[in-house]
C-alpha cells in the first residue's frame, strides 16, 4: 500500500500510481482508498437497473467512450472501454477499480481525468478544467477549451523552470490563505511537436516519456504541497487577432469563472453553492486575464509571454 | 394569480432570499444562484447593495432609509427604485415577501 497526495486527497492505493507520495498521515486530511478488483466482482457489486446515467460520451459512430452512472446507495460508476471500470462510494472515500491489461500510464488516464476528480469533488474540493504551474512561489492557472493548448503552454513553462502543479484538472479549496491549488498527478499528454519545439529552444524534455496514444504521455513530478492561486489566464485561440494580447480582466468576469467547472454533471445544491463560493473567492483574490492567441503563435511564445506577465514585466 | 403588491404594502414587508437562493459578490457584480434551477442571475453594484440592504433590514422600507442616506437621493425616489427592484426579483423567484416579525 502506498500513500499519495493529489487533488487534495490523501490516497492510500494498493497499486502504484503516477503521483507524489507522502509518508505523512494527517487527521484532518480528506482520505480515500484505491483498491484493485476483478471485472466480475465489480459488476456484481453494481446494480445498473437502479442507476441513473449522469454522462455518456460517444464517438461519431456510436462507440461508447465513457459513461458515468449514479446509484443512490452504491455511489458512482465510471467506465471507459480499454481504460477500466471504477466504482466510487457516495462519499468519495472508497474506489474499487477493475483494470484492463494495459500499461499503467494508460489506465491511469481515466483515473486522473475522471475517477479521482469525482472522488475529490464528493469530498468537498472544487475543480476547474484547467492546468496550473508553480512560478515564482505562486500558482498560475490556465483555463481553455480542449485543443487550445493549455497543456502545451504548461509543459513549455515547466521546461523554462516552472514546476508542474496539475494538468487538465485543477483542484481548488478556499482557505484563510486564499484559494489553494492542490497538486495533481504526475501525468501530462502533449503533442510530439511541442517537445520538438522545446528541444529547438535548447531545453530538455520536462519529463519521462511513458508512451504514446495520439499524444506523448509524460511523467512530470509535481509540487508536493498546495499553493495559493495568484493568477488565472483564460486562453483563447482567435482568428480575428494578429498578435498575442494579454488583457487583464478588472474586475474578473463572473461568467468566465462560473463556466470553468470540471464535474459539470453534479448539480446538487451543495455542489452548485460551493462552485459559486470558490468562484467568488477567486474573483476577489486572483488576478484574471484573457490571453488572445492568433493561429500563428505557438505554445512556446504564449508561455514566454505569460511568464513575463506573471513576473509583472 | 394574486395582484402585485403596491409600493406601500411592499415597504411594510420583509424581503428575504428563499432557501433555494444564495448569492456571492464578485468585486463589482453580485451573482444570485437559484439552487433549484442552477441558473445564475447577475446584479450590478447598485443591485448588489440593494440586496444586502434588504437582507439586513427588517422591512423594505427600512432598507430604503439606509440606502437613501448612502446614495444621497430622496427617500421617495429610493423607495420607488427599491420596490421596482423587489418586483424584478419576485418575478424571477429570487426573493420572498413576508410580514416582519413583531418587534
Amino acid at each position: 500500500m502506498a500513500r499519495h497526495y493529489l487533488f487534495g486527497l490523501q490516497l492510500d492505493s494498493s497499486m502504484p500510481i503516477l503521483a507524489g507520495r507522502t509518508s505523512e498521515a494527517s487527521d484532518g486530511a480528506r482520505k480515500a482508498t484505491l483498491d484493485q478488483t476483478t471485472s466480475s466482482a465489480l459488476a456484481r457489486s453494481w446494480r445498473p437497473r437502479e442507476a441513473l446515467s449522469m454522462m455518456e460520451r460517444r464517438a461519431p459512430g456510436g462507440r461508447l467512450i465513457m459513461a458515468v452512472e449514479a446509484h443512490p446507495e452504491l455511489g458512482y460508476r465510471v467506465a471507459a472501454p480499454r481504460f477500466g471500470s471504477h466504482v466510487i462510494s457516495r462519499d468519495g472515500s472508497q474506489i474499487h477499480s477493475a483494470l484492463p491489461s494495459v500499461p499503467e500510464w494508460r489506465w491511469q488516464r481515466l483515473l486522473f481525468a475522471q475517477v479521482l476528480p469525482l472522488a475529490a469533488t464528493l469530498q468537498g474540493i472544487e475543480l476547474f478544467h484547467a492546468n496550473a504551474v508553480a512560478l515564482g512561489g505562486r500558482a498560475i492557472g490556465f483555463v481553455a477549451a480542449a485543443g487550445t493548448g493549455k497543456t502545451s503552454v504548461g509543459v513549455h513553462l515547466v521546461s523554462r523552470g516552472a514546476t508542474l502543479l496539475t494538468d487538465d484538472v485543477m483542484a481548488l479549496e478556499a482557505s484563510a490563505a486564499g484559494v489553494l491549488v492542490h497538486p495533481g498527478p504526475w501525468l501530462a499528454g502533449v503533442h510530439a511537436t511541442e517537445l520538438k519545439a522545446i528541444e529547438r529552444e535548447g531545453r530538455g524534455c520536462p519529463g519521462e516519456v511513458l508512451g504514446r496514444s495520439g499524444k506523448l504521455y509524460l511523467s512530470i513530478p509535481t509540487l508536493d504541497h498546495p499553493l495559493p492561486l495568484a493568477a488565472l489566464y483564460f486562453l483563447e485561440r482567435r482568428g480575428d487577432v494578429d498578435r498575442l494580447q494579454i488583457l487583464e480582466s478588472r474586475p474578473p468576469d463572473p461568467q468566465l469563472l462560473l463556466s470553468s467547472s470540471f464535474i459539470w454533471y453534479l448539480k446538487s445544491p451543495d455542489f452548485l453553492a460551493r462552485h459559486l463560493d470558490v468562484c467568488s473567492r477567486v474573483a476577489q483574490s486572483v488576478s484574471v486575464s484573457r490571453v488572445l492567441i492568433p493561429a500563428s503563435v505557438g505554445a512556446g511564445a504564449v508561455a514566454a509571454a505569460i511568464e513575463r506577465h506573471a513576473a509583472g514585466e | 394569480m394574486s395582484p402585485e403588491p403596491t409600493n406601500a404594502a411592499m415597504l411594510a414587508e420583509k424581503a428575504r432570499l428563499p432557501d433555494y437562493a444564495v448569492y456571492r459578490t464578485f468585486v463589482k457584480e453580485t451573482v444570485i444562484l437559484n439552487l433549484q434551477t442552477g441558473k445564475y442571475h447577475g446584479l450590478n453594484p447598485t443591485g448588489g447593495r440593494m440586496l444586502e440592504a434588504l437582507e439586513r433590514s427588517s422591512t423594505v422600507g427600512d432598507a430604503a432609509e439606509r440606502l437613501a442616506g448612502e446614495y444621497g437621493k430622496s427617500l421617495e425616489e429610493i423607495q420607488g427604485d427599491l420596490c421596482d427592484f423587489c418586483r424584478d426579483l419576485l418575478e424571477r423567484g429570487l426573493i420572498e415577501l413576508e410580514s416582519p416579525e413583531p418587534s
